[in-house]
Order: C-alpha cells, then sequence, then structure tokens
C-alpha cells in the first residue's frame, strides 16, 4: 500500500482545530475562546498584510538590481513606498503629509484608473456580439441597456417601469446567486476544516 | 524462397528438392518449372507472371523489376518444353509451369530448333529436362539415380519425362526476345540487368573445389545434347541443347559425368561449358563472384566430382555443403533503365564463358540434349561468350556424400555494400559494442546458465545483466561519423534553440489597428459628452422624481428621521479610494441628514484606508458641520482581520477597538462612546460600501448581533449606502423578511433620489447633467456597435451558406 | 481649488492635476509617465496600508496583551514573518493554518445564519394577496429556484455515452441561465455607471482647477 503523503501535520492540525472551535462558539457559550482567537486572527491578519508589504519592496529591490540596469519604475516604487511608510508610521494615518499623500497622490490617481475603466466598458459593451453570439449574450445586452436606460432620465424623460423591471428580475437571479455562494461556501469551509483543502501549504 | 523438395522417391532427395513435388509450395515449384494447378498467382513475386511473359521478359531489361536470370529461366523453359521429349517425364502440362520456365523452354525451341531427342519429354520444368539428361547419363551409369532424384525433385513435373520447363519452354519461346540474361544464350548480348540474387552468383563462382571443400557441386557432364537443359547451354555445352525436358541445374554445373542418386548434378554443369559454346556462353555476361553456390544447388549434384570451383558442392544430403552456401540475398532492386547493371554473376559468365566447358546438360542427367542446346544449332541460351566462368568451365561434377560445411563467414569473399552516411553513422562503435563482446569473451567456455530459461545449459550468450547495459556509457561514444548536412541540421536547431530563450520587443505599428482606432473614437466622444456639461455647469437634467416610490431609499430617510438627538451612529467606510467619486455623491445626503438630526457618527473601517478615506469624506462633505469641522467625531481606525475583524467587533466592540488614552483611561468610556458595551447599543449602523462580498460581511456576521436577543423584535437598523455594482446583490437582503437591511441607497441615481427626497441638493446634482450625458452617449454607442455587429454576423452567414 | 494662502494644499493640487491627466490619457495608449504614475500610487498604497496595519494594529494590541496572550500573539507573528524568505517559509504554515481555518469556521457560520437561512425563508414569503405581488412573488420563486438548479452539475453515466444531465435539468436550467444572463447584464451596468460617476469626478476636479489656475492668472 503506498504511503500517502501528509505535508504539514501542525499546520493542518491548528487550521482544523481553531476552525472547530470557531464553529462550536456559535452553539455553545464560548465567548471567551472566541474572543481570544479572533484577537489572535487580528493580529495575525495586519502581520501578514505587513509581510506582503516587504515581499513587495524586495521584489522590487530585486529587481533594481537586475541585470537590465537601474529601473527608474522600481526605484519610484521603492522611494514611494519609503516615504510613506516611514511618515505615516511615525506621525499616524490622520496627520497631515499622510493625508496630504493621501488625498493627492492615492485618491486622484485611484479615481483616474476607475474614470479610463469607463472607456473600457463602452468600448466592450460596443463589441459584446462580436465574440459569442447567442441567446444569452443578447439577454445580457438587453439587460444592460434597460439597466442604463432606467438609471437617470433620457433627454429629461425618466423611465421609471424599465428600473422596476430590472430590479425584480435580477433580483431573482441574485438571490439565486447569493444561495449558490452561500452553498459553496458552506461547503468549502466544511472541506478546509475536515482536512481536505490544505490552502495554508500543507 | 525455399528450395525444400519432396522427396517422392525412395532416396533421401534434399528438401528442396521435395519441394518440387508438392506442387504446394510455389517457389519450389516455380524452381522446378511447375506450378501446382491454379496456383501460378501464388508465385513469388520474383517470378514473372504467367500473363505478362513477354512483356516481363522485354519490360525486364527497362525496368529491371524481375531479375533477368529469371525471365531467362523461363524463357529457356519454354523454348526446351517442345525440344525435351521423356515419355516417364512427370513434368506438368505446358500450361501449369511457370511462366520463367516457359519462357526458358520458348527460347529453347526457337534458337535450337527441333529438340526432340530424348524422346517425349513433356513440356515441363527444369526437373523434367534434369531428369531428362539424368536418364541419358544413366544409359552411361547413373540415369536411374538421376531419374530417380529427378522424378523425386520434379515429381510430376520432373524434367526427366522430357518435358521441356516451363521457363525453359519460356526462354525457349522468347528466343532473340529472351531475357537478359539469357539472352546470351542466344547469341545476344544480354542488356545490363539488376544484378542476380547471390545464391544464383554463386554457382558461377570459379573457386575450385579445393578452397571449398564442403561446397561443391557434383559436376555431371552432359552425355548428350538431346535433353538439353538451358542450364547447360549456359555453360557452353558441348553438345548442343537437344531435349525439350530442360534440366538446367544440370546445365549449370553439368560435365560429362552424370549425378548419382538424389543430388542434382546440373549445378557443375554451369561451368562445365567451354567458352564459345552458344548456349551457356549467352546466359550471362556477369561474372559470377560468389565462391558457393546455395545449398540446394549443392544437394542437387550427386557424388560426381566437383565442377568448377565456383560452384559449391551438391550431394545427397549434403548438408554441410548446403549450408556452406550463403543463402541467396535480395536481389538487389533494379535501377533507372540506364542505370541499371549487369549482374556480377551473369559478367562472370560471359568473361568465364570463354575459360569454362560447360557439361552438356544431357551429360549430367543423362537425359538427351535437344539439338537446340547443341553446338550445332543456334543456341537460344548463351552466347559461348556470354557464359560465366564458373558455367563455362570444364569441371567434373562429383556426388560428395559428406554433407557441406559450415561456411565460415571469414571465407566468403562478399564485396561489401557501400553503406550510405545516415547508416554508417549508426552503426555501433567498439566502444559501446566491446562491453557486449567482452562479456561474451569473459565468460569461461562450457560454463552453464543458472539463471532464466537456459539455466542448465552450456555455452548459451551471457544473461542480461551482462549484455544489458542501463544508463550511459562509461566510454564516451566517439567517432560517430557526421556528415556536414548533419551538422548544418544541428547548428539550426541549436540556433532555434537559443532563439526561443532571447526576448523580442514587440515591433511598433506604424499604422494603428482598427480596435484602437475605434478605443480612441469612444474615449474622445464619452470625453466630450462628459466635460462639456461640467463646463457649461448646467443642472437642466432633472433629479429622479420623488413621485416613484424607491421603498428602499425612503426608508433611509424614514429611519434616520426617527433618530434620537446625540444618538451614536456606527457608519464603516468600507469602500476603495477608487470608488470615492461615487460614493461621496451617494452617501453624502445621508450622512448630511444624519448631522442634520444630531448624531454623533463613530468612523470604523475594515480596510487601511478606511480611515484616510472617511476623514476625507467627512472633511470635504460634511465640513459644513461644525461638528466635522472640529474633529468631534470618533475614528476607531483600521481593524483587520475582515469578517473576523466584523466579528469581533460585533461581539465585543471594546475588546476588538481598543481606544487607549494617552492620558490613560480608554477612549470607549468617553462620549460617544460612553454606554457602547455591545454593537447594538449604537442607534443605528450605516455601511458605505463598493463592494458586495464586503457589505454582505456586514449582513452576515454584525446582523445577528444587532437584534436583541430579550426582544427580538428590537433591532438595530442597518442601512446600507452602496455603489451601483452592488445594488442588485445586497437588494435581496432588503426583501428578505425580517429584512436584514433597514434601507439601501444605491449609486449616483439612489443618492440623487435621496438629495431630491430630502432635499438637500449635493455632489449628485453636480454630477447629475454629466452623468445623463454620459448615459446616452454610451448607450448609443452600445446600441450602434451591437447592431453593426448583427449585421456582419447576418451578412458572414449569408455568405458562407452562399457558397 | 488652488489656495495661495496653503501652498501645500495647492501643490498637491497641481500635482493631482498632473497625475490625473497623465492616467486619463492612457485611454490614448500605453506611456511612459502612465508607467511612472502607476508604480508611484502602489509605493504608496503599500506603504499607507502597512505603516497603518504596523501603527494601529500590530502595535498597539501587542502592547496591550499581556502574559500568555502576549507570547502566543508573538509568536503568530513571528511564524508569519518566517514567510518572507523562502527557505523559512515553511515555519509560517501553522499560523497560516490558524488564519484559514478560523475564516473557514467563520465564513460557514454568517452564510449558514446569515443568507440561506433567510433567504430560503424570505423567497416563500414574497407572496401577496393582490396579483401584482403574487406575480413579483412567484418571479423570484422560479428565478431563485431555476438559478439554483443551474449550478447543479450532476449528471447519470450511461455506458458509451457522454454524462449529461437530465432534460428537466437542462430545461430549468436554461431557465435560469437567462435570469442570471439579466442579472449579469444589470452589474455591468451598475459597474458602467460606477466608472461613469468617478470619470465625471475627475473632469469636474480638472475643471475646477482649470478655473481656479485661469482665475488666478487672470
Amino acid at each position: 500500500m503506498n504511503r500517502l503523503k501528509f505535508k504539514a501535520p501542525i499546520a493542518t492540525v491548528i487550521a482544523i482545530l481553531a476552525g472547530w472551535g470557531i464553529l462550536f462558539t456559535y452553539i455553545l457559550p464560548l465567548d471567551n475562546l472566541r474572543n481570544t482567537v479572533l484577537s489572535w486572527v487580528v493580529i495575525a491578519a495586519a502581520a501578514a498584510l505587513l509581510v506582503g508589504v516587504i515581499n513587495l519592496l524586495s521584489v522590487h529591490l530585486g529587481k533594481l538590481r537586475g541585470e537590465t540596469g537601474v529601473s527608474l519604475y522600481s526605484f519610484s516604487l521603492i522611494f514611494a513606498l519609503i516615504i510613506t511608510f516611514t511618515v505615516t508610521l511615525l506621525q499616524g494615518p490622520e496627520k497631515e503629509f499622510p493625508q496630504w499623500l493621501f488625498t493627492y497622490v492615492q485618491i486622484p490617481i485611484e479615481s483616474s484608473l476607475m474614470a479610463v475603466m469607463a472607456v473600457t466598458l463602452t468600448y466592450a459593451g460596443a463589441r459584446l456580439l462580436t465574440r459569442r453570439t447567442n441567446a444569452f449574450s443578447v439577454i445580457f445586452g438587453i439587460a444592460l441597456l434597460l439597466a442604463l436606460l432606467g438609471a437617470a432620465p433620457i433627454l429629461s424623460t425618466e423611465i421609471t417601469f424599465l428600473r422596476e423591471i430590472t430590479q425584480v428580475l435580477s433580483g431573482a437571479g441574485a438571490r439565486g446567486i447569493l444561495l449558490g455562494i452561500g452553498l459553496g461556501t458552506v461547503a468549502t469551509g466544511l472541506r478546509i476544516l475536515l482536512g481536505s483543502d490544505r490552502p495554508y501549504g500543507g | 524462397m525455399s528450395f525444400d523438395i519432396p522427396s517422392d522417391s525412395e532416396e533421401d532427395d534434399p528438401d528442396w528438392l521435395e519441394g518440387l513435388q508438392s506442387g504446394g509450395d510455389d517457389a519450389d515449384a516455380d524452381f522446378s518449372g511447375s506450378s501446382p494447378p491454379g496456383e501460378e498467382e501464388g508465385a513469388p513475386d520474383w517470378l514473372p507472371d504467367s500473363s505478362s511473359e513477354d512483356s516481363r521478359s522485354t519490360s525486364q531489361s527497362e525496368e529491371g523489376e524481375v531479375p533477368d536470370w529469371l525471365a531467362g529461366i523461363r524463357e529457356a523453359e519454354e523454348s526446351l518444353q517442345q525440344s525435351i521429349v521423356d515419355p516417364s517425364s512427370k513434368l506438368p502440362a505446358e500450361g501449369d509451369s511457370p511462366d520463367w520456365l516457359k519462357s526458358i523452354r520458348d527460347q529453347q525451341v526457337e534458337e535450337t530448333g527441333s529438340m526432340d531427342q530424348a524422346g517425349d519429354v513433356p513440356s515441363g520444368d527444369f526437373i523434367g529436362r534434369i531428369q531428362q539428361l539424368q536418364a541419358q547419363e544413366s544409359a552411361g551409369g547413373g540415369a536411374d539415380e538421376t531419374q530417380e532424384w529427378a522424378s523425386g525433385v520434379g515429381g510430376e513435373e520432373s524434367p526427366i519425362a522430357g518435358e521441356t520447363p516451363s521457363w525453359a519452354a519460356g526462354e525457349q519461346a522468347e528466343g532473340a526476345d529472351g531475357p537478359d540474361w539469357m539472352s546470351g544464350l542466344g547469341g545476344e548480348e544480354p542488356e545490363p540487368q539488376a544484378e542476380a540474387p547471390d545464391w544464383l552468383a554463386m554457382l558461377g563462382s570459379q573457386q575450385s573445389p579445393e578452397e571449398h571443400p564442403t561446397a561443391q557441386i557434383s559436376q555431371s557432364p552432359v552425355e548428350s545434347g538431346e535433353a538439353r537443359d538451358w542450364i547447360g547451354d549456359i555453360g557452353g555445352d558441348e553438345t548442343e541443347p537437344q531435349g525439350e525436358a530442360l534440366d538446367w541445374p544440370g546445365d549449370i554445373g553439368g560435365e560429362d559425368t552424370v549425378p548419382q542418386g538424389d543430388a542434382l548434378d546440373w549445378p557443375g554443369e554451369l561451368g562445365d561449358q567451354p567458352p564459345g559454346e552458344d548456349t551457356s556462353a549467352e546466359m550471362a555476361k556477369s561474372r559470377v563472384e560468389g565462391d558457393e553456390a546455395p545449398d540446394w544447388l549443392s544437394e542437387m549434384v550427386g557424388e560426381e566430382p566437383a565442377i568448377s570451383p565456383a560452384f559449391p558442392a551438391f550431394t545427397a544430403g549434403d548438408q554441410e555443403g548446403a549450408a556452406a552456401v550463403v543463402g541467396p540475398d535480395l536481389p538487389d532492386l533494379p535501377g533507372e533503365p540506364d542505370e541499371v547493371k549487369m549482374p556480377s554473376w551473369l559478367d562472370s559468365l560471359q568473361e568465364s564463358s570463354q575459360d569454362v566447358e560447360v557439361p552438356d546438360g544431357t551429360s549430367v542427367f543423362d537425359v538427351p540434349v535437344p539439338a537446340a542446346f547443341t553446338d550445332e544449332g543456334e543456341s537460344f541460351l548463351l552466347e559461348p561468350t556470354d557464359l560465366p566462368d564458373w558455367l563455362s568451365e570444364d569441371v567434373p561434377l562429383e556426388v560428395i556424400e559428406e554433407p557441406p560445411a559450415r561456411v565460415e563467414t571469414g571465407d566468403i569473399d562478399i564485396a561489401p555494400a557501400e553503406l550510405p552516411s545516415w547508416l554508417q553513422a549508426m552503426r555501433p562503435v567498439e566502444a559501446v559494442s566491446l562491453p557486449v563482446e567482452a562479456a561474451v569473451e569473459a565468460r569461461p567456455p562450457g560454463l552453464e546458465e543458472s539463471i532464466g530459461p537456459l539455466a542448465g545449459l552450456s555455452n548459451v550468450l551471457p544473461a542480461e545483466p551482462d549484455i544489458v547495459h542501463f544508463g550511459t556509457p562509461s566510454v564516451p561514444i566517439t567517432g560517430i561519423n557526421i556528415t556536414e548536412t548533419q551538422q548544418n541540421y544541428a547548428r539550426l536547431l541549436e540556433s532555434l534553440v537559443i532563439g526561443e530563450e532571447e526576448v523580442h520587443p514587440p515591433r511598433k505599428r506604424v499604422v494603428a489597428l482598427p480596435q484602437q482606432i475605434l478605443r480612441w473614437a469612444i474615449a474622445g466622444i464619452l470625453y466630450a459628452a462628459v466635460f462639456f456639461p461640467i463646463l457649461l455647469g448646467g443642472q437642466s437634467v432633472p433629479l429622479p422624481s420623488t413621485d416613484n416610490v424607491i421603498a428602499e431609499i425612503q426608508d433611509v430617510a424614514v429611519i434616520i428621521d426617527g433618530l434620537p438627538e446625540n444618538a451614536p451612529v456606527l457608519i464603516a467606510f468600507e469602500y476603495q479610494p477608487g470608488l470615492s467619486g461615487e460614493m461621496e455623491a451617494a452617501a453624502a445626503a445621508v450622512v448630511d441628514h444624519l448631522l442634520n438630526q444630531g448624531a454623533h457618527p463613530v468612523v470604523i473601517s475594515t480596510h487601511p484606508t478606511g480611515p484616510g478615506l472617511a476623514e476625507n469624506f467627512l472633511q470635504s462633505t460634511q465640513s459644513h458641520h461644525l461638528f466635522i469641522s472640529d474633529r468631534h467625531y470618533v475614528n476607531l481606525g483600521y481593524i483587520s482581520g475582515g469578517t473576523a475583524a466584523l466579528l469581533h467587533f460585533a461581539a465585543d466592540p471594546r475588546a476588538a477597538v481598543p481606544l487607549p488614552l494617552e492620558e490613560g483611561g480608554s477612549g470607549w468610556d468617553k462620549s460617544p462612546l460612553t454606554g457602547i458595551n455591545e454593537i447594538r447599543d449604537f442607534t443605528m449602523v450605516l455601511v458605505i460600501s463598493d463592494d458586495p462580498d464586503a457589505a454582505r460581511g456586514w449582513i452576515e456576521q454584525v446582523g445577528p448581533f444587532l437584534v436583541d436577543p430579550s426582544n427580538p423584535q428590537s433591532r438595530t437598523p442597518l442601512i446600507m449606502v452602496v455603489s451601483a455594482q452592488a445594488g442588485p446583490l445586497i437588494y435581496p437582503y432588503y426583501l428578505s423578511s425580517p429584512k436584514q437591511v433597514d434601507g439601501l441607497v444605491s449609486g449616483l441615481s439612489g443618492g440623487a433620489y435621496y438629495e431630491n427626497t430630502t432635499n438637500r441638493p449635493g455632489l449628485a446634482r453636480l454630477y447629475w447633467n454629466g452623468f445623463s450625458a454620459g448615459l446616452i452617449v454610451s448607450i448609443i454607442i452600445i446600441i450602434f456597435g451591437g447592431l453593426f455587429n448583427l449585421a456582419r454576423l447576418f451578412l458572414t452567414s449569408r455568405r458562407a451558406s452562399r457558397q | 481649488m488652488i489656495d495661495v494662502t496653503d501652498p501645500v494644499a495647492t501643490l498637491g493640487t497641481i500635482l493631482s492635476f498632473f497625475l490625473t491627466v497623465m492616467v486619463l490619457l492612457y485611454a490614448f495608449g500605453d506611456n511612459a509617465l502612465f508607467r511612472l504614475t502607476i508604480h508611484i500610487f502602489i509605493g504608496v498604497a503599500a506603504g499607507y496600508a502597512g505603516a497603518v496595519a504596523l501603527r494601529d494594529v500590530l502595535i498597539p494590541r501587542l502592547t496591550n496583551l499581556t502574559g500568555t496572550e502576549f507570547l502566543i500573539a508573538l509568536i503568530w507573528v513571528t511564524l508569519l514573518v518566517m514567510k518572507i524568505s523562502p527557505r523559512t517559509a515553511f515555519l509560517g504554515n501553522p499560523a497560516s493554518g490558524m488564519l484559514v481555518g478560523v475564516g473557514a469556521a467563520i465564513a460557514i457560520g454568517g452564510a449558514i445564519q446569515g443568507t440561506i437561512i433567510p433567504q430560503v425563508a424570505s423567497t416563500s414569503n414574497l407572496f401577496g394577496l393582490d396579483m401584482a405581488q403574487t406575480l413579483k412573488g412567484s418571479l423570484i420563486l422560479v428565478g431563485t429556484l431555476s438559478t439554483l438548479i443551474h449550478f447543479h452539475f450532476g449528471a447519470r453515466y450511461t455506458p458509451n455515452q457522454i454524462p449529461q444531465r437530465s432534460p428537466i435539468v437542462r430545461v430549468i436550467s436554461l431557465i435560469g441561465q437567462s435570469f442570471i444572463a439579466v442579472t449579469f447584464g444589470v452589474l455591468f451596468a451598475g459597474i458602467f455607471s460606477a466608472a461613469l460617476v468617478a470619470l465625471i469626478e475627475r473632469f469636474e476636479f480638472i475643471v475646477n482647477f482649470m478655473e481656479s489656475l485661469f482665475s488666478l492668472v487672470g
């Protein structure tokens, strides 16, 4: 009989124990246990975010020392990251300079990226029937047009019934989608709690 | 090609002779000149088709598909068929004879005229001829034996019956048009043909019998030319072929002695014909290169003395001699007519025809040689000058009892073939093959095998571990012959592999793609449609009418209107900075309404950018409220962990968000957080989110904690201001019963409706004109694009259906 | 917009203007300035998030913990930091396992009590006495059921044939696909609306900046 390879047994045991412990708090009065575990999770999640930022820094530091020479893009990224991190850490996010960076650099750039997406989405809508032309594509396009027509008055004319129609039809489908998401979440969660799925390196 | 001949006589016939008797072996039948009835179509490929005999014989010289010697045999048979007469012949009917024998016979008849010397020898195959010749010889001694083996050879097809073998008859019939190799028999120069099989080449070997002690062909001279085998003509028989029954093997080796017993003496005749003899000399032009004849040939020769050195000895049961004969190689493929070379054995025949006397076939088999085979008559087989040496040599046939010895591979003088370069490169070099040979040589002789199915046997090849070498050989393989073409291919492959690793920058297009042009046009139109209304600053487009009741939005207004003063309201900023424009436009009126009610906002976020967005939102949209401008609101900051943080905060807000003060104490003990111990202690929870998952997380994790367990009907209201992309997925939670979301404002249109409902003009009003213009332009572009694609699809399908 | 009394804000406004224009020009093609802007944005966003996580979560929470709780929390943090290096990344698996296990349990509890039970119960409560409400409820019920059935991919095995769902399931699945197509169309319209508002907001900013600039110059 072949021996099954069982990688990361400690991580698997910890994941299963922590998960089943939290599940039992839903039905048993284990508030202290729940709060303790959740506090660990909050701290660990913050540490995970910090690890991600450090990893991003290390990647671009490696690009800085690449064979193709100094990358201006990576240098600008590293420079902006260090400046922002240092200032925000020292002063706090609500202070002036971090807020200045947030208000005059991050928000405008991110908003502009979203604004460019309007052009992309319009272009995608215009070429909707280019690749795949079937009944569902046509239904999708019609629903799109109806929703847009009902979103705002067209030439000062408001078409409210379109909004209601799309709202009812989309609500039915959305409810089914939500139930499907819920069922899938339960199934995936149970697989993790039973040790079938080990996305943490097991 | 089998040479086994079923024995039909009392004495042991060679195997190849037995096959001639059975009639079931087409190959043997072909050799014996008799094909089983109705089995002509089963003849080996190298034998010509009877239907195309003539064309084949003529085309053979052109295409070289069938060896000439075969064609000649057939023609000779046919030519001799008429001349050989042997009442006791068991030759099959002429129609049953193979074509090649027929052709031989025919040629014999044409060239030598009447060949009826030995009686009624039916036109059969060469076996009959052999038998006939034997019968003639036996008159001088040994004819019975000859007949016996010949009868054993041919059975009904025995050439002793006097019938000319079909192939011989064919030879006769063709006459001057016979196959090339046979054309020499008739005095014509045979055209260049493909090389004859080696077995036949070896028949013409001029090597002395002493050099091949185990391969000797007993030769017997042809006593008379009455039943002259065409082979006897090949060897330049002293007497002209006369008999119909052509015993070409006898002619091949025949001399004066008659083969005794079962041995066929005809191979000895091949070299016995003196040069200048008509038939045998014309038989072939190429010299026989091989020194040994095939076993069947040696077996055919009885105890007669060996003929020319070119022939291996044929003895009765001479197995060694038979084995000594190298099996016939595959005939070389014929080339173009211009490129076809004369078979080597034909060359030898031609060259040696001057020197070698081929005994008369009749003398070998005691079969009267037809006149056609005599010197007087016109030879139909070979001119004396065309005879190979081994045919023209006057070598007596010998009948050797001992079996032919095993031929050592080193003794065979086989000209090495020219290997193609790719084949030479595949030859194993000593470095690889050496271990195998060394392993074989290393084993002591007589060592018994201990493993495998050969356990217990001795002197066997070594077992696998000694032979099979896994992995790479220790000795580097050298000496691989690589041609220049192969080197070029290797360089090309290497360059291709290296080229794959190189990164080639994409070529810039000079002319834009149609998709790029379309994209630019859409961008320009959309930018213009949005820019100009903003630039003009008009507000002509009316806000959504409040006549149309939107319940979820109006519920928000109702709930906020019902808030007490100084009520702590939890506001969660759960959107990204990129959608701050829409969220600010949608939530500004709601928060303004909230602040106007005297609520104390408590800000929190599960996004790192949440606190910053909250500050930006409150300062940019609500700064007209003193409460905000003085920063009298509480910012709980960022809590990490996503849904875990929400559950933690919902279960225990104070533990989830500790607010230590610098001066000591906790910020939870200060207004407006005093009295907040649980999340349902907040008056209202307002979630501003652009992500449906984040909004769903608040509903699933925080929502259950908003219900008072002691009074399920009492519940802290949960209001959501979401982006238009999240509204359809959150709307079912508003429709649920009991409601999980008490109020819902979705997108700019929802904010505009709320502004219109609460009469609070704000960002929504500012953006409404541009929003309306942008929607119109985008709707027009999408409609036109869809119609264009539909039309193109229709035209394409229509064009395809027409084609 | 441009306030000469506040040079910091003015500088920020000018910087915002240029960054906005560089990004909006991406609609007409990629360029080096756009890539530079994006890299600066990523640096600022990552630095801001990392600093907030460290300052507002890790430091205050760790300092507030004592004794065993502090030790355990420190262990989790240390194990997760080991994930930075590939050679020591395996040491962070237990911490990752804890995060995944707790997250899965929370997701299960929230899905069951927050979505499945309430939504299933409310689907049957949409019917009313009037015809419009009944029609609406029926439509929502049919849409919900057909959408759920569409996500059922169980098929019966038939020898020498491709496994297929039963014909009834296939027909219902087609109806569900139609409802899903409508939902996705409405969602697409919502995303476009959000992007359009972002575009309007950026043009509003540009127009205000230009007006301020012209008023300042003029």
